[in-house]
């Protein structure tokens, strides 16, 4: 196999906190075109690396920070970071991602992907300038929001924008909040399953990473420049990603409130608030509605994540970062507040404190209701908290992140806290039982998003809606409450998020045809590579991580949502519609499409076998099984 | 009215699926349309498309009768495929909503 690493840096930077020891080693040929990188050199790492024994809090867990092989390559938003560890929510596998720089200035500095072990007896950052990677004293950052902590990197290496990478984690970090999230480049968040609680419980306060001097080089260059250039002609101009071109996930809103989609007040109604003029919800107002500019990512030439400043309330004048839909969603609608000036300041709160927003919004919402109807008293949490407070969710957010008081225990996420709380408050949270997070919809609309969820294996969905269902054999569109088409899809298309998220680029830019991607990543490496492959590489990062969360306990017997999660919606578009009469047929369905064995969750020795992992087979089914 | 009467089905589009029939991405455009016992909702929705070019490709699946990816329809406030579908027919009084579709994020 050709050593030539085209595409790649060729190592991979490890970091041991306990010993303070930071050395390279290859990320070979052979790693590379089985793993690709991100989310799949990530599982690799830790079914090889963290046994059962090691949960997500114990110094031998991984945190793995990765990139792949488009990163720092001309093709938009690839300066794209995968986290891969044990996660906090879950205690199982997390995949999770985030953009902004860090990707391409890893790359540059001659790295993939990090891999942190052990645990620090003092608070450090790990700074990297090309080859010198060191741990510095993180004591004057303790207690710094994630803003804070890269204004304070900036003005002690004297770099900015994309010449200083900066991914940190927040006060709720720190604490060992288990949803805390890992944010990066002002507003990118690598945000499920906890994995800041994991990089707080090393010590580790952040990453900076100086933009390298050295280049990435593609094995085809001018094959490279015409499908970067085919990438950006059909995101602009595709139906549908046209709009994700100029305005990134605002349009959001208003199309999932119409599809029932729209979490609103935690789950209690899916009909839009009279009060609230739904103008003021549509793409061009939400950003017109404030003084704006472009934030862009890496290569990137979406006009997506913009910079914002509150017009007007009492915060007018501050500095934020234009939510994303999940953000619009999670900050306001599932807590009931509807003014999109104060959204978007709380959403930049929930950033720097650096919380998830989707698991902020399911807590909050359901804090919210559970005072509404006297299942948690003023008493309880110290002050009173209607639907729609933003001052009051702040105040929330801020006990959160430094477990104070009720803070304590609502850190610990929705579902350990009504599980705590018990009785009717219980039967108000919105979670799934295996500890994923919703993502930020009503998914009782969207059951292929339920389903994802439930069964999915690194904190949240695993495979995001369908992307061009049509190049694997599926109807361009199904119905969302199709008990049979549903779970057939969902099976079908996993993998492909896997592929997209093991190559350090933006799921937002490969949302174009596998085709087209593959035709990048060829360029890119000088692989042959087909769309079967890509979706093959996908669906072996999707096994490996299913098989390390059988290792760590978590099978089939939790793959159902809570009570509230799995609710019958009471009123809009899909009103009277319920998934659970057809919930154990579709987990059938789904199980017979992935090829994993319905009873034990395992993926079948004869899947193992062709998605190339022979080498798990006999941990998971036992000796004698491989044969 | 009569079994053969003419009667009108309200189609609406909001906020950015009106780029496809010439408005700027906000609002909604709304169409009465002219419909008579037997259409269908693919019917109303192909007479439609067949005025708006962008409409067109951007609701078909290429080549087919079938809906593609881009754009989610609810009839009667209800997603199609709870109570419609393509094939049911229409009645006087019925609104299609036609609306941008999800993306996740």
């Amino acid at each position: 196999m050709n050593d030539n690493p085209y595409g790649y840096a060729g190592r991979i930077l490890r970091v041991d906190l306990s010993s303070g020891a930071v050395w390279s080693e290859p990320f070979d040929a052979e790693d590379r075109r089985k793993w690709v990188g991100g989310a799949g050199l990530g599982a690799k790492i830790l079914w090889e690396e963290v046994p059962a024994e090691v949960g997500w809090d114990h110094p031998d867990n991984r945190l793995v920070m990765a990139t792949g092989p488009l990163a720092g390559l001309p093709v938009w938003g690839t300066g794209g970071l995968t986290v891969v560890t044990r996660g906090a929510m879950t205690n199982g596998a997390t995949n999770t991602q985030a953009n902004g720089f860090f990707g391409a200035n890893l790359k540059c500095c001659g790295y993939d992907a990090i891999v942190v072990q052990g645990q620090s007896r003092e608070w450090v950052y790990l700074h990297v300038r090309d080859d010198r990677a060191v741990l510095l004293d993180a004591s004057g950052l303790l207690g710094k929001d994630t803003w804070e902590t890269q204004q304070a990197l900036e003005a002690a290496t004297g770099l900015s924008g994309h010449n200083l990478s900066v991914y940190s984690i927040g006060p709720a970090g720190e604490m060992l909040v288990r949803f805390a999230a890992i944010q990066g480049d002002y507003g990118h968040v690598a945000s499920k399953n906890g994995c800041g609680a994991v990089m707080g419980a090393k010590r580790l306060k952040a990453v900076a990473i100086e933009r390298g001097k050295r280049g990435v080089a593609a094995a085809h260059p001018r094959a490279l420049y015409a499908a970067a250039d085919e990438i950006a002609h059909s995101l602009k101009t595709d139906p549908s990603t046209k709009s994700l071109y100029q305005y990134g996930t605002l349009p959001g809103v208003r199309n999932l409130q119409g599809m029932g989609a729209l979490p609103i007040r935690n789950y209690t109604t899916n009909l839009w608030p009279k009060e609230v003029d739904e103008k003021a919800w549509e793409a061009r107002t939400l950003r017109e509605g404030f003084d704006h500019r472009g934030h862009q990512c890496s290569a990137c030439g979406m006009h997506h994540c913009h910079m914002q400043v509150i017009a007007s309330g009492p915060h007018k004048g501050e500095l934020v970062d234009e939510p994303e839909y999940e953000g619009w969603a999670g900050a306001g609608w599932a807590i009931g507040l509807t003014d999109p000036q104060q959204v978007s300041w709380l959403n930049t709160r929930i950033d720097r404190a650096c919380v998830d927003v989707n698991e902020w919004g399911w807590l909050c919402g359901w804090v919210m209701e559970c005072q509404q109807k006297g299942y948690i008293t003023e008493r309880d949490l110290g002050f009173r908290l209607e639907w729609g407070d933003a001052e009051g969710a702040n105040r929330l957010l801020q006990m959160v992140s430094r477990r104070e008081g009720l803070g304590d225990l609502l850190a610990e996420g929705v579902k350990r806290a009504s599980e705590k709380l018990g009785g009717p408050a219980a039967e108000c949270a919105i979670y799934a039982m295996n500890g994923n997070s919703p993502r930020g919809h009503d998914h009782r609309s969207r059951w292929e998003e339920l389903i994802d969820t439930c069964t999915g294996s690194g904190g949240t969905i695993d495979n995001g809606p369908p992307v061009f269902p049509t190049e694997f054999g599926l109807p361009a569109r199904i119905s969302p409450q199709d008990p049979e088409a549903v779970p057939r899809s969902v099976g079908v298309m996993r993998g492909r998020r896997h592929f997209e998220d093991s190559l350090g680029a933006c799921v937002f830019t490969t949302r174009v045809p596998l085709e087209i991607l593959c035709r990048s990543i060829a360029a890119a490496t000088g692989w042959d590579l087909r769309k079967e492959e890509a979706m093959q590489m996908g669906r072996r990062t999707a096994a490996l991580m299913r098989a390390f969360n059988l290792r760590c306990g978590i099978g089939p017997e939790h793959e159902q949502p809570s009570r509230r999660y799995g609710s019958t919606p009471a009123d809009g578009p899909v009103a009277g519609k319920s998934i659970l009469p057809h919930w154990d047929k579709m987990l059938g369905i789904w199980y017979e499409t992935v090829g994993y064995d319905r009873k034990s969750g395992r993926p079948l020795p004869e899947t193992l076998r062709a998605l190339g992992l022979e080498e798990v087979i006999e941990p998971l089914w036992g000796a004698g099984a491989r044969a | 009215m009569g079994t053969n009467s003419k009667f009108r089905v309200r189609v609406e589009l909001i906020a950015w699926a009106t780029t496809f029939v010439g408005g700027d991405g906000s609002d909604r455009v709304v169409f009465e349309e002219e419909a008579a016992p037997g259409d269908t909702v693919r019917t109303v929705l192909k007479r439609l498309s067949a005025r708006h070019r962008p409409l067109d490709q951007a609701l078909w699946d290429r080549g087919s009768e079938e809906l593609g990816e881009h754009i989610e329809v609810a009839v009667n406030d209800a997603l199609l495929g709870i109570h419609h579908t393509l094939g049911s027919p229409v009645r006087e009084g019925d609104q299609i909503l036609l609306m941008g579709q999800y993306m996740g994020g």
